[in-house]
């Protein structure tokens, strides 16, 4: 049943995410040919300067606003399905299927997740094609230099670098799970007001980044505070930065996956004892 | 004939104070067609949506098929809302596909036909299908289903007479026969002749449960009109 739930949230999400990633491949391509022919131009002297100068301002704005929109949608058009399927009219169809609330989550989720990866790979490929025209950077000599980098460190100490490629990947896949929960948490929360659900899920999801916000600061104060305390060389620590990144993903991904795991648990117990459908 | 619903002491209250449900002790077998009659706010689609899984009682159980509110209950029920619950984006066929997808005992070939019958574009979309259209694709979809229990919350409400008579056409010929339909309504008179029991809500609480010759037999006027007796203000 998860796989049916999944594959009607993809064949319902897929037309609006691929025309808004080929949008911003496509303006990627027109900005490298732009530059190209800029070249070209250039080499022929300054030619149509004020014509080519508004074309460029109106190119990068309307490229900018691809991305952008790219961006918002990939957050916000999987925190309106989720809202909008499962919690007004359309929540009397999707709770009477033959399924658990887990598998509505996790199908929800899931999708959201994917198109997050993906929007991610079309904006770093998008500008790494205008970069590539623009300055004279290739996307892929910057991909090779970091796996250089990257060997170099796998060859000092192959475990550290092990472990903090793990950590990264975790941390990665962790933040992409949060960001997801906690709007669907936000959502959830919301749709037991008895009154303006969806503001209510608004209000609820700056409250909940707000104080995530505090709390995270709060932590760090306390921890500088302690280790000050404890009169530990911060100085020494930091000659050894390898080490102190794995902490800190490690320490990123414990909270990162508490809040997550928070965040589903919230929305799952709403779900299935709370449900507020009017 | 069995048990196919069972209710012990259910009870459904908001803000822990106004109960909307309260104490609902009730069985309902297998084979009947049922009114689930009573004026507004008395509970009717309270007790629906428990019965369907979408509320969760505050006290007491309700039973469907012997286990509560589950998954597999979810796939022998066959449930019409009070309103419109199906996306406007999607066209007729998808919500064909949808459904066939996921309830096991859905015909599709009965929904087309039934949709054919009525003259609707299967490839229109359902926003741009007319109110009393969409809540004819909603009933043909659910009633396209092969289900132990079917429960209709007010399926003629706001339809025109002639619609009426679709509706309830399609609910006669179209339901399986060993199973059950619970209809609410407020328009008596259009189903009394299809009814088989009646049960009467008022505040929650259960006033009348019987046959619908038992009322004419007892008290020798229709169900409609014991209904205004009972009910009257």
């Amino acid at each position: 049943m998860l796989k049916k739930l999944f594959l009607h949230e993809w064949k319902d999400s897929w037309k609006i995410m691929t025309l808004l990633s080929a949008a911003v491949l496509v303006l990627s391509l027109i900005g490298a040919f732009l530059f190209q022919v800029d070249d070209v131009l250039d080499s022929g002297g300054d030619v149509g300067g004020p014509i080519i100068a508004l074309m460029y301002t109106s190119y990068f704005m309307v490229y900018f606003l691809s991305i952008l929109a790219l961006s918002v949608m990939v957050t916000l058009l999987f925190y309106i399905r989720f809202y909008k399927n499962l919690y007004t009219d359309q929540g009397y169809l999707m709770h009477t299927l033959p399924v658990t609330p887990k598998q509505l989550i996790w199908s929800k989720a899931f999708v959201a997740i994917i198109w997050r990866v993906i929007s991610g790979v079309v904006v770093v490929s998008g500008i790494s094609i205008l970069l590539s025209a623009g300055v004279d950077i290739s996307f892929f000599d910057i991909v090779e230099d970091l796996i250089d980098g990257f060997l170099k460190v796998y060859e000092e100490d192959p475990m550290l670098m092990v472990v903090y490629l793990i950590l990264a990947l975790f941390a990665a896949v962790g933040s992409m799970l949060f960001s997801v929960f906690k709007g669907y948490t936000a959502i959830s929360l919301g749709q037991m007001s008895s009154k303006n659900k969806a503001l209510a899920s608004v209000g609820i999801y700056f409250g909940i980044h707000i104080t995530i916000n505090i709390c995270t600061n709060v932590c760090m104060q306390t921890s500088m505070l302690i280790l000050a305390g404890a009169r530990v060389d911060l100085f020494e620590m930091l000659e050894d930065p390898g080490l102190m990144m794995v902490v800190f993903l490690a320490i990123l991904n414990v909270g990162i996956y508490a809040l997550t795991i928070a965040g589903y648990a919230i929305t799952h117990h709403i779900m299935k004892n709370r449900l507020n459908l009017e | 004939m069995s048990v196919l619903v069972e209710c012990r002491d259910l009870t459904k209250s908001y803000n822990g104070r106004f109960e909307a449900v309260s104490g609902l002790n009730l069985t309902i077998e297998s084979g009947r067609i049922i009114g689930l009659l009573g004026p507004n706010g008395s509970g009717k689609t309270t007790l629906i949506k428990m019965i369907n899984g979408i509320l969760k009682p505050t006290r007491g159980e309700v039973y469907i098929d012997g286990v509560e509110p589950c998954p597999y209950t979810r796939s022998i029920v066959s449930y019409l809302p009070e309103r419109t619950y199906i996306e406007a984006q999607r066209t007729v066929a998808d919500l064909i596909d949808f459904f066939a997808d996921f309830y096991a005992d859905f015909r599709p070939d009965r929904a087309m036909q039934m949709i054919n019958a009525l003259g609707i574009d299967s490839g229109a979309r359902i926003k741009t299908l007319s109110k009393g259209s969409k809540e004819k694709v909603q009933l043909i979809l659910v009633m396209s289903r092969d289900a132990k229990l079917y429960v209709l919350d007010e399926p003629i409400a706001g339809v025109d007479p002639a619609a009426r008579d679709y509706i309830i056409r399609t609910i006669i010929n179209n339901y399986n026969k060993d199973a059950s339909v619970i209809i609410s309504t407020h328009l008596i008179t259009d189903i009394e002749d299809v009814l088989n029991d009646v049960i009467f809500l008022k505040n929650g609480r259960l006033v009348l449960r019987a046959t619908v010759d038992e009322i004419k037999d007892k008290y020798g006027v229709s169900v409609d009109k014991h209904f205004r007796e009972v009910f009257a203000c």
